[in-house]
Parts: structure tokens; sequence; C-alpha cells
């Protein structure tokens, strides 16, 4: 499993994008990825067309980026979902606190 | 070209202290006994045994500073595991064994 | 722990003279030398002895090194025993086995004293090493228990044990992520939690406590399952670090009115069984998990469904779906709905037990496996009072209440736990809560719904009507702008005994509660069965006018009796 970041040019978004099975293992790697980032960052996408599995700590992870991100304020998108990824996340109606495309 | 390694045996003596006489008693008895079954194995051709014999006697040999029996020994191990060993090869090891007890016993006699 | 740390060393050599070096060599290092002459001596040197660290030589007489070495690790156990083979061995092939039969190591012949030396401290410090982590872990395990106990007494409590309930909770780790909570509600109703915090131990333990505590307060004193769950969000949101939260399913199963009110937020689909058409409808997660958004954010959406006797709700957690075989395949949702359809048993509940368990053999679980299962019985109300305490002279003797509940607090406020909180402060109206509950609810919804809110109770007598019937009355109470519920307490002292006298006045055209009144409490329509019911608990029940206005009266029971 291995967690990648890109900033786009003008370093106002960034991508992460998040390879093989979304678990606790990934945290350490998921948090220092958005701690990183630079502050200029307004909008995040978290790119899962490489996951292929999700699991609850992932949801915690992706709780964790929001409120970095601004929490009610941030604007984060999650695409490139698998079937098994976007049930998850509509069981836990995290389409609330997300765009999930 | 000498029979044992002289420093290695230096450290023994260091190592041992009062032991290191007994140390070269016990190998020189364990020696012969083990030239004996060697013999023993090679006339009823059981070539399995002799191959352990060998390789147990090789270590002895090494750990005693008998570099150049030890890789007689060796080789006797290969060729017997192989099943083409042959008296005068058993001889070879058995001279050298034999100058080898003799230092060790010049040695014991010194310390 | 220092790197001169005397050990124990087991030597083992066939070969006397290799046996006197080595352990010239091991106790000039400052080490306790235990010499032996074969496997076997070295097995039984190692189980009265316990050494530190074995040296074995691979070829020995009576019992060779490997053999000795397999049966000295088993001897170990979680001990950890360093074990290194002594050996000229050269092949690759006897390596391999010295290490597969347990070697740690090798020391090669002829001997160097420093790789000895060297060797031996590593293998020392390594030792000590897990023994102190051994040590750690047992005191982690005994807290563990401790703590246990403690998590135990308060989650998995309550009255899981009632009748009707059937539940199983993995006894796989100290602490699994599960909680599972059930409590009476005043009316003789359940409510049954099912929880699953992220994460395991002590982290996903901790979020139980505060959880549990409001789930049985607030259900003991006949909150409603939306308060409930707003509350156990709000305390969750406080007091949990962000990223962690409980997916939560919360029913309510009203044995009364023969319902099931429910919430699901993050939990997969659950099942509700409907026994007479054989039916496995699935209820899905609507919300939100408990403790991610602030109360402001976070409205609970309840679904409501009829309940028959014999219908049954099936909980579980995701520890099911993610059961594997010992292919290492998940068990999976559809495989579950599968087996739920499809059983040939007559217990779901048991089909869905054997059925993971078969399918997961002997293989190790990876998550929590919780299930639990309500079925709706016939409930005996009298067998359901709640006892307590309380003389007959105690407590306040004459006094008298008047609330009016107007639009703006019937949209928002549910009066039943206040007005039950102020009638307990009578000792024997205390010792029978659970019916004076019963009754309130009753006289209550009648007065909101057929008075207030103009609902018609006949629409409850189907399956579709009954769903349809409690979105209206979501709907009409939103946009509720006028009326009103007023109910009034007054207790006295009358022909030699105590009595309480309940009027609840609504602001609605009232109904014909002349032939609701005839209807028995054994009818088993769905619709109306609020009156029979009353009047079987009251001593009196007289209607008024349109039927708008309603008093109740309740006599002291002589002791011994009930109401």
């Amino acid at each position: 499993m291995t967690i990648s970041a890109t900033a786009a040019n003008d370093q106002s978004q960034m991508t992460i994008t998040v390879d093989g099975r979304f678990d606790f293992s990934s945290h350490q790697e998921f948090r220092q990825v958005y701690e990183n980032a630079p502050k200029t960052i307004k909008r995040w996408v978290v790119d899962m067309s490489s996951a292929t599995y999700l699991d609850s700590s992932a949801l915690g992870m992706l709780l964790l980026l929001r409120d970095h991100a601004g929490g009610e304020n941030s604007d984060i998108t999650i695409s490139g979902c698998n079937n098994d990824v976007r049930k998850i996340l509509t069981i836990s109606n995290f389409g609330q606190l997300f765009n999930i495309e | 070209m000498s029979h044992l390694d002289q420093a290695l045996l230096d450290e023994l003596k260091l190592v041992l202290e009062d032991e290191f006489v007994d140390l070269i008693s016990a190998f020189i008895d364990d020696s012969n006994e083990r030239m004996k079954l060697i013999r023993q194995q090679f006339e009823q051709q059981d070539w399995t045994q002799l191959s352990r014999t060998a390789h147990s006697f090789k270590g002895s040999a090494g750990n005693i500073g008998a570099q150049v029996l030890a890789d007689m020994c060796m080789a006797l191990e290969d060729n017997a595991r192989d099943g083409n060993c042959s008296l005068q090869m058993i001889e070879q090891v058995d001279q050298e064994q034999a100058s080898v007890c003799q230092q060790l016993k010049i040695i014991a006699n010194n310390s | 722990m220092t790197d001169s740390l005397k050990l124990k060393v087991l030597v083992a050599d066939d070969s006397e003279t290799d046996r006197m070096i080595l352990s010239a060599i091991v106790r000039q290092e400052g080490h306790e030398v235990l010499p032996a002459k074969n496997g076997k001596e070295a097995v039984n040197i190692y189980r009265s002895e316990r050494p530190d660290i074995v040296l074995l030589d691979a070829l020995m007489p009576v019992m060779d090194g490997f053999e000795a070495a397999r049966t000295i690790k088993a001897i170990a156990g979680t001990e950890l025993v360093p074990i290194i083979f002594l050996t000229s061995l050269q092949d690759p092939q006897s390596l391999v086995r010295s290490l597969e039969s347990g070697g740690d190591d090798f020391l090669s012949k002829p001997y160097k004293r420093v790789i000895i030396k060297a060797k031996l401290t590593a293998f020392g410090r390594m030792r000590s090493m897990h023994a102190a982590i051994q040590a750690n872990h047992r005191q982690l395990l005994i807290e563990q228990q401790v703590a246990k106990r403690v998590f135990d007494n308060v989650a998995h409590q309550g009255c899981l044990e009632s009748a009707g309930i059937r539940y199983s909770l993995s006894p796989l780790s100290v602490f699994n992520g599960d909680t599972l909570l059930a409590q009476r509600r005043p009316d003789g109703g359940l409510s049954i939690f099912l929880g699953d915090f992220t994460g395991h131990g002590l982290p996903a333990a901790i979020g139980a406590m505060p959880l549990a505590e409001t789930f049985y307060g607030m259900t003991a004193k006949g909150f409603e399952l939306e308060d409930i769950v707003k509350e156990i969000n709000l305390k969750l949101n406080n007091v949990l670090p962000m990223g962690v939260f409980c997916c939560a399913a919360v029913a309510h199963i009203d044995f009364i009115n023969k319902s099931l009110r429910i919430w699901v937020g993050g939990l997969p689909d659950l099942c509700f069984w409907r026994e007479s058409t054989k039916e496995a409808v699935a209820v899905a997660s609507s919300g939100l998990p408990l403790g991610i958004v602030g109360a402001d954010k976070f409205s609970p959406k309840v679904e409501q469904y009829r309940m028959d006797d014999g219908d049954r709700l099936l909980f579980w957690s995701d520890g099911i779906h993610e059961a594997r075989n010992s292919e290492g395949e998940l068990f999976g949702e559809e495989r579950l709905w599968r087996l739920i359809r499809g059983r040939e048993e007559d217990s779901i509940f048991d089909a869905v037990l054997n059925g993971v368990n078969e399918y997961i053999g002997q293989n190790d679980r990876e998550d929590d496996i919780t299930l639990a299962e309500v079925t709706m019985q016939n409930v005996d109300l009298r067998s359901m009072r709640p006892l307590g305490g309380g003389a007959a002279l105690e407590g306040v003797l004459n006094w008298q209440q008047s609330t009016t509940f107007d639009a703006k607090s019937l949209r928002h406020y549910n009066p039943l736990p206040l007005m039950l909180h102020n009638l307990s402060e009578i000792p024997w109206v205390r010792q029978a809560s659970g019916e004076l509950y019963t009754m309130l609810a009753e006289l209550y919804s009648n007065a909101l719904e057929h008075g207030v809110l103009e609902l018609d109770s006949q629409l409850k007598a189907s399956t579709e009507g009954f769903a349809t019937y409690y979105a209206e009355r979501e709907q009409r109470l939103k946009d509720l702008k006028s009326g009103f519920v007023r109910i009034s307490f007054a207790h006295q002292f009358e022909n030699d005994t105590f009595q309480l006298v309940i009027e609840v006045e609504d602001s609605g055209n009232g109904f014909d509660w002349q032939s609701t009144l005839n209807n028995s409490l054994e009818n088993k329509k769905y619709s109306g069965r609020g009156v029979p019911l009353i009047s079987a608990i009251a001593d009196k029940v007289e209607y008024q006018g349109n039927g708008n206005f309603v008093r109740v009266t309740l006599r002291k029971p002589e002791d011994g009796d009930s109401i």
C-alpha cells in the first residue's frame, strides 16, 4: 500500500493517490502527506482509483484530513472509487462530509 | 610443513590453563579411537559411517590446530560419501595423525 | 541489563576435546557452562536447568542436534531460547535443516573466540529484551483484564439476557471494538444498541463508557430514540479524538404498539424479518456514524416498521462480512443475505452463526463477530412492572400541576420523561412507573396524533399504511403552527386511599371514543389499541365532549396488589 501526493502548479490543489489497501498501516504515511503539504493548498482530491479496499481506520484518516483542511470549510473530493470503496463511503454517509465523485 | 598451528595452541593454552594438558591427552586418546573406527568401517565398507567419523574427526582436528589432518579428514569424508575410498588414503591420515600426536606429546610435556 | 550479564550456557558435543575447548572459551567470557555428551543429555539438562542459550553439535550419537533442538523449542514454549548449532557442515542442505529444526544461528569449527564472544553477547541481549517485553506484556494483560471487568459491567449488561434477545459476542480479544447494549424502557419496551468503534482494544472500549451511561440512563427515563441517538452523538463528538467514531444501530422495540423504530448510522444493512411473509427486509444505514459531527449537523432519521409477533430484527457488525475462510476469501455481504434468505433451519440467528463459523473453520477471525437478534413477543403488560421501594406516606400528599405544550413545544420536545420524573416523587406511583409510562405515552400520543395532528388511526391497519402514518406524522408535526396538549396531574387523599388523577386535553376535534372503547386488548388490529390498554391499567377512564378531554384515575393499590 502506498500513498503519493502531487500539488498543482499554482500550489492551490493537492491530489493524494491511494494505491492498494487503505487501512491502518498507511496512517503515518497519509498523515505526513497532508501535514507536509504547502499552506497554500485550498482544494484536496483523494484519488481512490487504485485503492482496492478501505476500512474504518481509513475513514478515520479521511476525517483527520478533513479536520486539517478546515473541517466544515474544507474542500475535499474523493474520486475514482470502485464499487466496494463507494459502498463503504455510502454506508457511512460520508457524502455529507466530502464530495464523492 | 608444520603439523600444528602454534598460535592457535598458544591461545588454547591461555584459555584452558591447567586443563590444557588434559585436553591434549584427551585428543590423543580420542584420535587413536577414531583411527581404529575408520579402519574398521573401511574393512566393512560402511561408507556412510566412515564419512561421519571423518566429519567429526575433521572438526576436532581443526579445533586443536591440526589443519593438515583436518583437510585430509575432509577429503576422506567426501570420498567416503561417494564410496571411492582407498586404503592409501587411510594410511595417509593415519601417518598424519601419528605425527600430530607425537608433536602434541612434546608440547604437553613442556607445559 | 548489561553486556557482562552472566548466562547459563548449555554446550552439547560428543567430541570431548571440542566440548572442552568451547566450554573453556564460554567460561572465560564469564558464563556458566552445562556440558552434555549427546542430544538426549542436552534435552534432560535443558529440562532441569533451563539454560539461557543452547549450543548444539549437529551430529551426535543417541539423539542428534536436530531432534534435540526441536524438543528443546517445544519444551520452551513461548520462552525465547536461542539455539546455536556447532558445525563443520558446509552443505547448504544441512544448514537449512538446522534452521528448520529450530536453530537460530551457526558457529563453525574450528572455533573463533571473538565470534563466540560476540554471538553470546548478542543472544544474551536479545534474551533479556525478550524477557522485558514478556514482563510488560504480562502487566498489560493484567491491566486489560481489570479494565475488561469494568467494561463488561458497563457495556455488556443491561438486559441482554431478557426473553426475546439472543446474542453472540466474539470472545477473541479482550476488547473488541463492538458494544452491545440493551435496556428496558419504562413501558416495558426494549432498546438495543449495537456499536462498532474504529479500532480495537482499550481505545475502542473507552468510548463505550460514556455511551453506555447515556444509553442506559436515557432509555430508562423514557426518552425518544432520536433524542438518545443525538445525545450519544454529542457525547462521543466531545470525548473521542478526531478520526475515531462509532458505527451504530439503535432499535426500539415497542411490545405494546407492536412496532420497531430503528436508526442505523454507518453499519451495513441490518435484517428485519417478517415472519408472516417470510420476507427479509434490509434496513440500510441512513446517517453518519456517531461522534463525527456536532449536534448542529446531526439529525438522525428514524425508520418505523410494524412488528408482528414472531418478527425479528437481526443486528451484526461488519466482522461477519470480513470473516475469512482458510483460502483468505471474505465471507461478504452477499453470502450473508443468501444464507438468511435460503436457510433451511427455522432460526435465522443459528443459520447465520453456524454459517459463518463453518465458513471460517479453524481459521483465525480477523475482526470482531457480533450478532444479535430480537424477536417480537406477546408480552403480558402486568409482568413487566419494574419494582421500586417506598412507604405509603412518604413523599408529597396533596398536590396538582398542569402543563400546557404549545405547537412549538410539541414540534421539538417529548414531555414524557419530564412528567414521569415528576410523578415518581410519589412512592406508590414510582412502584408502578412502567404501567404509568405506558399509559401516559398512550394518552399523549392520542392527544397529539389523533387530536392535534388529526391523523386517522385506521391508517395503521396495513403495513404500507403504517409507514405512511408515521411519515405523515413527521410531516404534520414539522408544519404544526397552532394547537396544544394540556396535561394535568392531581394527587389526592380520598375515600381512605390515595389517588392520582390525570387529565389530558387537546386542541383537536376529538374522536369516536365510544366505539374505540369497545375494542378489547386481544384485538389484533393495530389501530386504537391505546384506549383499551388505558382502560386495563386505570381504575377509571372518562372521556368528555368530543373525546378531546380524558380523565384517568389511578388508586393506590392495597399492599401486595398491583394497580
